[in-house]
């Protein structure tokens, strides 16, 4: 079928089409390679041109031209490691040279199919409030696109107007499918695309984690259902028990190994956390962790990790059990903890060796070690002076005495190894911003801490940190609370709204922003298959599979139906003068009747004739008569009492 | 093979318009209703539903809410979108008006009227492989003519128009038919021919009491009046005579024709092809006229109905 569609309107589809992909380009920008985004933002930049008029559209020679070269350079640059950002980066590159080239309505149609495909696949990388919004206005726009290649003489406010009209309509179904019909499981396991890493990282340096805290990413949402746990909240996320002289490292043992048997089974606490995308696996959780969520691994040490959707948000439910719930080390695990590279650092070495030989045992080296901390004038600083050649630990301890949660957790734990007693560095979050009403705790990036654990024979692993007596204040709320630190903190810190929490108005849109967050992450990003079928189960009880059949059904139709009536009412004849419905009534009865009203005749002469031939209902007919002429002709307000007669006389007049 | 096909196309065609459609669609007027009407997704519509399935395909796989509610949106959307569709094509009137009967080449002219009361959008006719696209349609009438050919000589019954629509989005295609219960002559094309033999009706005892100033045959001279177009006049006399003289010229008989099939030259087609030329030029001329047809006679008349019944005549042999 061959309609032509106006030059105008061309212009009206090349437009949308062009302007949705430069954002989604631009959305994109800062998961896929720098170069090749440029490249299409580029090509998408030239249709936006042609769309304007201001160039011309290039023939198809050029087009096949530009597709081998660029095609060529995607597989360059992109590689094909990711397959995730490949398929995408694809889907982008075609769906630009296509729109270069397109000419006919067909080329249009394709368009908007790919199109579709492609704002969902933005879901892939980004999942805030904001983002789902703007695709949204992105669907819109290609919906309206559609109405565009129909109808070649609407405007384009028009198509927009109806597109938004539609999709906002659908939206309630949508919803109800969501909640209703089951998730299924993956069909097949494809790698989520990677992501960028900011945070922690497996190999822990002390300027590293000083570093974070310049970042005010969210890193997860904590929410206790029933009464949480004191303060401070130390959320380990990873431990690092291989110790070289730069760093602490993971060792491959803990990446492999899975959960002992737990030997103190007492849960102390139970929560759920929504944790944001991550390039670790390493998830979080207070003391000694345990999670039955499906994908969740219980690691080593009782720390947990997620098997799958590092890229998406995930939500995971976490109990909590006593930190010291091995009751013996093994031999092993003793020796990892207890090795130093020989020869490094000999003046802290000398401190600690001095400073046991004081100590009677084990535990009276660590409140030792406490006083040492308080006594020596440490201090807490995010910008700490950096240190040069070997033996850091020795020029920390002896010369700056500055220093950052990093210093005083590898400090601490070297000290302890050089007495041996088995010590490891932990890693992880500490603290966290409780929302306005107490709710949920976001912690941050910037609230990134590293502490120590130290093996003693009574009671287990237990927490060594420096911090606590250096700068007890940061042990409560998150770090951007903590006063002590207040100054650098804000220097340091990205700008964002975080920045400007002096000014209390920023800061309460700052909160009431995060809670809407917290709310749209929760409700709809953490909507997973365990917390549905714990949904279906309390609305539908155990014989579900039939009920949410009919609900689905019935929903479906009470939609549409109610759609139907409204639009049926809306063409419904609408009365505007007064009396004229009940004359209407009249006509009808009396055409029943054989006396149809013929053309010409007035009410007047009519309702006469009427009662003349029906002389049964003729007191009736000429009541209504009067009334209707001094309605009508007289201009005697019609009221309420005067309105129910003239209903009366009409039943009366046409029942049988 | 290919005449195979046309005669089940045409068969089943047959079978469309008398026997399925005949309870609903055979009409001079129709509304357009529930009953009527006929929705299905169109072949746009269909992969739509395609991508849509390998978006919630996407979803699942990546576990992905936020993607799995897209397809959901754009499945919702096009349940809704089957509602808008129906909606737009419900209580649109079409009332026959007119059909002109017409020749091979050009073909025959169908007129009807389309009104809705509240509005119609993008409505697609579709009659005989053409397509017209009618924007919008309010409630005062909008008379469509349409334009139809490609039948053959004969006497046709008016075809099947199909009304159809993809509004709003182009994923339903919503249809309804018009056979509107009328016949349609289509005459056999005009092939002029200049010299001809006819009969004088014996039986008609009117002498040749007209003469019908013609340009055949010469008749007589007479002298050039003032004012008379110079062209007129015959040169030859002049350089004889020195006279201004102008001839006369006229059908070589006057009186009534009667067209004979017999006396035409040319295989079937082509004497009816003549035969319509006659009769037209006859009209024309205003002369009274008559056609003696195999198996079928009319008796001279004048005029436009006259014309008509020699030619649909014409059509029907």
């Amino acid at each position: 079928m061959n309609i032509e569609i106006t030059k105008l309107n061309i212009k009206k589809i090349e437009l949308l089409q062009s302007s949705t992909l430069i954002i989604i380009v631009v959305l994109l920008a800062e998961f896929i390679s720098v170069t090749f985004i440029a490249v299409v933002l580029l090509l998408a930049l030239w249709s936006l041109a042609i769309a304007f008029n201001q160039v011309k559209k290039p023939g198809v020679l050029i087009g096949n031209v530009l597709a081998i070269l660029t095609a060529i350079g995607l597989f360059l640059d992109v590689g094909f490691t990711d397959t995730v950002n490949l398929f995408v980066a694809m889907l982008l590159l075609s769906t630009v040279l296509k729109q270069l080239v397109s000419t006919s309505i067909f080329h249009f149609k394709t368009i908007c199919l790919i199109q579709l495909f492609l704002i969902s696949s933005v879901y892939l990388y980004q999942q805030s409030l904001y983002t789902s919004i703007l695709t949204f206005t992105f669907f819109i726009g290609n919906i309206a696109t559609l109405n565009l290649i129909l109808m070649p003489n609407t405007s384009l406010s028009k198509a927009m107007k109806l597109a938004s009209k539609t999709l906002l309509l659908s939206l309630p179904m949508a919803f109800s499918f969501f909640i209703l019909l089951p998730k299924l499981p993956s069909f097949w396991s494809l790698p989520g695309p990677g992501v960028a890493k900011t945070g922690l990282n497996e190999s822990i340096d002390p300027f590293s984690i000083s570093k974070l805290s310049n970042s005010s990413e969210l890193v997860f949402r904590a929410d206790f259902s029933s009464s949480p746990p004191q303060s401070p909240f130390y959320w380990r996320s990873m431990v690092h028990e291989e110790f070289t002289d730069q760093s602490w490292k993971i060792t491959q043992q803990a990446k492999l190994s899975k959960s002992r048997p737990l030997e103190n089974d007492k849960i102390k606490y139970n929560y759920d956390i929504i944790a944001e995308k991550s390039g670790l696996h390493w998830l979080y959780a207070l003391d000694y962790g345990r999670s039955s969520t499906q994908f969740v691994d219980n690691k080593y040490a009782g720390l947990l990790a997620r098997q799958k959707n590092l890229s998406q948000t995930f939500k995971y439910r976490v109990s909590s059990f006593d930190l010291n719930n091995i009751y013996k080390l093994t031999d092993y695990e003793k020796n990892t903890n207890l090795v130093l590279t020989p020869h490094s650092n000999p003046k802290t070495v000398g401190i600690a060796q001095k400073i046991k030989q004081n100590a009677i045992s084990d535990e009276m080296f660590f409140n030792d070690l406490y006083q040492y901390f308080i006594k020596q004038n440490f201090v807490y600083t995010l910008e700490p002076p950096a240190l040069y050649g070997n033996n850091k630990l020795d020029q920390f301890l002896l010369e700056s005495k500055r220093g950052f949660c990093g210093h005083y957790a590898s400090l601490s734990a070297f000290m302890f190894r050089s007495v041996g007693i088995p010590a490891r560095v932990v890693s992880g979050y500490l603290g966290g911003e409780l929302s306005e009403d107490g709710d949920y705790l976001s912690v941050f990036q910037y609230d990134a801490h590293a502490w120590t654990e130290v093996w003693l024979e009574n009671t287990g692993w237990t927490r060594f940190d420096a911090t606590s007596v250096v700068s007890p204040d940061r042990l409560y709320g998150s770090l951007s609370q903590s006063e002590a630190n207040k100054e650098e903190f804000l220097r340091n810190l990205n700008f964002g709204l975080l920045s400007l929490q002096n000014f209390p108005m920023l800061n309460w849109v700052r909160l009431n922003l995060d809670n809407i967050d917290f709310m749209w992450t929760n409700w709809i990003l953490g909507f997973n298959a365990q917390e549905q079928q714990g949904l279906l189960k309390r609305l539908f009880g155990s014989d579900q599979t039939l009920k949410i059949a009919l609900t689905i059904i019935s929903l479906i139709s009470a939609f549409l139906l109610s759609i139907y009536f409204h639009a049926i009412w809306k063409k419904r004849v609408v009365y505007t003068t007064p009396l004229e419905r009940e004359y209407e009534h009249i006509i009808n009865w009396a055409t029943l009747e054989n006396s149809p009203l013929e053309a010409g005749i007035t009410p007047q002469k009519y309702l006469t004739l009427l009662s003349s031939r029906f002389e049964d209902k003729s007191k009736y007919l000429e009541q209504f008569l009067n009334l209707y002429i001094d309605t009508r002709y007289q201009e005697v307000s019609l009221s309420k009492s005067k309105q129910k007669h003239a209903k009366v006389l009409v039943k009366l007049i046409t029942k049988k | 093979m290919k005449i195979l096909f046309k005669v089940i196309n045409q068969k089943l065609n047959e079978f469309l318009n008398n026997i399925l459609l005949k309870r609903k669609h055979n009409k001079n007027e129709l509304l357009l209703k529930h009953h009527n009407i006929y929705v299905l997704p169109s072949k746009f519509g269909l992969s739509f539903l395609c991508f849509n399935i390998l978006i919630f395909i996407l979803g699942s796989n990546y576990q992905n809410n936020l993607i799995l509610l897209s397809a959901y949106l754009l499945i919702s959307f096009f349940i809704i979108s089957i509602l808008q569709s129906y909606f737009n094509l419900m209580n649109t009137h079409i009332s026959f008006v007119d059909v002109e009967d017409g020749i091979e080449k050009t073909g025959y002219v169908l007129s009807f009227t389309l009104s809705n009361d509240n509005q119609a959008h993008s409505l697609i006719i579709q009659a005989q492989q053409e397509n017209n696209l009618v924007d919008v349609i309010t409630a005062e009438k909008n008379v469509i003519k349409l334009q139809l050919s490609g039948l053959k000589r004969g006497k046709h019954k008016v075809s099947r128009i199909k009304i159809l629509s993809r509004y709003p989005f182009g994923l339903m295609s919503i249809w309804s038919y018009c056979v509107f219960p009328k016949s349609v002559y289509i005459y056999p094309t005009p092939l002029p021919i200049v010299s001809h033999g006819k009969t004088f009706n014996d039986s008609n005892d009117e002498q040749l009491d007209s003469v019908t100033k013609g340009s055949n045959e010469f008749y007589a001279i007479r002298e050039h009046e003032l004012g008379e177009s110079f062209s007129r006049i015959s040169w030859k006399h002049y350089a004889k005579t020195q006279q201004f003289l102008v001839k006369e010229f006229s059908e070589s008989h006057a009186g009534d024709f009667v067209f004979n099939f017999i006396d035409m030259p040319g295989d079937f087609e082509t004497k009816l092809s003549h035969l319509s030329y006659l009769v037209n030029q006859a009209f024309h001329d205003d002369l009274t006229f008559g056609l003696t047809l195999p198996g079928k006679s009319i008796p001279t008349s004048k005029g436009f109905n006259h014309l008509k019944t020699c030619l649909r005549a014409l059509s029907e042999a």
